[in-house]
């Protein structure tokens, strides 16, 4: 239950964060993915099946907020949720070099993934920008990390 | 629940997950360019989410500036006044040639039919994915809009135009920047026609179907709607040829930049009357 309030808590946090890149600039839509972000984060503290999930529900706003296949999205945050889950229990992501090292791979791996299915599926070419969006996953994973390590100071807080 | 299934519970979840994914994708195969169920329903739900998230950050915005950031306030009255005088001025004038030229009950139902010529929306959101693809807009069927409306910016100029899925309060606009995108236009200066198809990849559009026998483009020249498509009323400025290529084939590769600015796009104008209508 605890899972799923903070699941809906993550999703309105992600789309009000991407409600408000907005107005700020159109290249900050491209080189920071907030949905990627969110997953990365809930799934390391959630774990692998509710990171699965949450990356799903993510990828089907991403799609409902665009004019491409419906679907696409979720195909890349869900195993990149269920993965950030799973594999953070595997190794030590303690220190904040080693969690921005573990999300960067994780948000190549998510960019891969919707870059070659945006392609072979979608039947589109990727926004390029100038290579603006070859910086996402790196701008992802620092956000994503920086994000983490405030909230595992949080609850390291709490806890004492 | 047999210890196979349980050992395995958390790759089954995502192999189903994956799974109702995929079946997703496929199932809008048969429907070409129309929304699926699954996107209208879910974008009936999330528009409206985002709708409120942006009225609320607009409202904190205009606390802000109403009552504590009042720097600038009195030259922009004057400016107001001033617009405010000249547009009184140009509209007097207007009647005036109106009523000159028709009789007075047929004016009235002209200027009648001007108000209900279009609908004003703020952008609430951009294409998750490409934004130079769509962008949503905040006011949807409830206020008259349909599939297939021409969106203007505050200077007129062409954005795109409205397409599924259309909620109640909400409506997706296909801007001209979309490769599924294609208006008919012609040189300003020259009466060269032909269809402007959009280029996500760059933000602009390329100009097809103009012959390479063709002289009379040339870069800088602005491009208009023609009309013919039925679906944008002639004379709207939709771009200006930025390169004039020729590469062997039968057609000219002329590079478009959008009339419209990108990063000016916070109002917009859904034009609904139809076409001819709205000029």
């Amino acid at each position: 239950m605890r899972s799923w309030i903070a699941g809906g808590i993550g999703v309105l946090a992600a789309v009000l964060v991407f409600s408000l890149l907005r107005p700020l600039s159109a290249p900050a839509d491209l080189i920071m993915d907030v949905f990627s972000v969110a997953v990365l984060i809930f799934g390391t503290l959630e774990g692998e099946v509710s990171g699965a999930v949450f990356g799903a529900v993510c990828g089907l706003i991403v799609d409902a907020f665009s004019l491409g296949v419906f679907g696409l999205a979720g195909l890349s945050l869900t195993p990149g949720g269920f993965l950030a889950g799973y594999v953070s229990r595997k190794i030590n992501i303690q220190s904040v070099f080693r969690t921005f090292v573990f999300f960067a791979v994780l948000a190549v791996g998510m960019f891969a993934a919707w870059a070659g299915l945006t392609v072979l599926v979608g039947r589109s070419l990727l926004p390029w920008s100038g290579g603006l969006i070859a910086l996402r996953p790196v701008v992802s994973a620092v956000a994503a990390s920086v994000i983490y390590e405030g909230i595992r100071r949080i609850k390291a807080r709490h806890e004492r | 629940m047999p210890r196979f299934l349980k050992e395995r519970k958390n790759a089954l979840v995502l192999a189903g997950l994956m799974f109702a994914q995929t079946i997703l994708l496929s199932l809008q195969i048969p429907l070409g360019e129309e929304a699926s169920f699954f996107e209208r329903t879910a974008f009936a739900v999330l528009a409206p989410i985002q709708n409120g998230i942006r009225s609320l950050l607009r409202g904190g915005g205009d606390i802000w500036n109403r009552y504590v950031y009042l720097r600038r306030v009195e030259a922009q009255n004057r400016s107001y006044r001033d617009e405010l005088f000249r547009l009184r001025q140009e509209n007097t004038l207007l009647r005036n040639g109106l009523d000159r030229l028709e009789n007075r009950a047929a004016a009235a139902a002209f200027l009648r039919g001007l108000r209900r010529a279009f609908v004003l929306a703020d952008v609430i959101g951009i294409d998750a994915a490409n934004p130079y693809k769509s962008i949503i807009i905040d006011r949807g069927s409830r206020h008259g809009l349909r599939n297939q409306m021409p969106v203007v910016d505050a200077q007129g100029r062409l954005v795109g135009r409205i397409i599924a899925p259309i909620s109640a309060g909400e409506a997706t606009v296909q801007l001209v920047t979309d490769t599924l995108s294609a208006i008919g236009v012609r040189g300003e200066e020259h009466p060269v026609s032909g269809i402007l198809i959009g280029d996500p990849v760059t933000g602009r559009g390329w100009l097809t179907y103009v012959p390479a026998s063709d002289e009379s483009l040339v870069e800088n020249e602005a491009l208009t709607t023609t009309g013919f498509d039925r679906v944008f009323p002639p004379g709207l400025r939709a771009g200006t040829i930025i390169s004039v290529q020729t590469d062997g084939s039968l057609f000219k590769k002329i590079a478009i930049r959008p009339a419209f600015d990108f990063r000016d796009l916070s109002i917009v104008a859904v034009l609904t009357g139809p076409v001819g209508e709205n000029e």
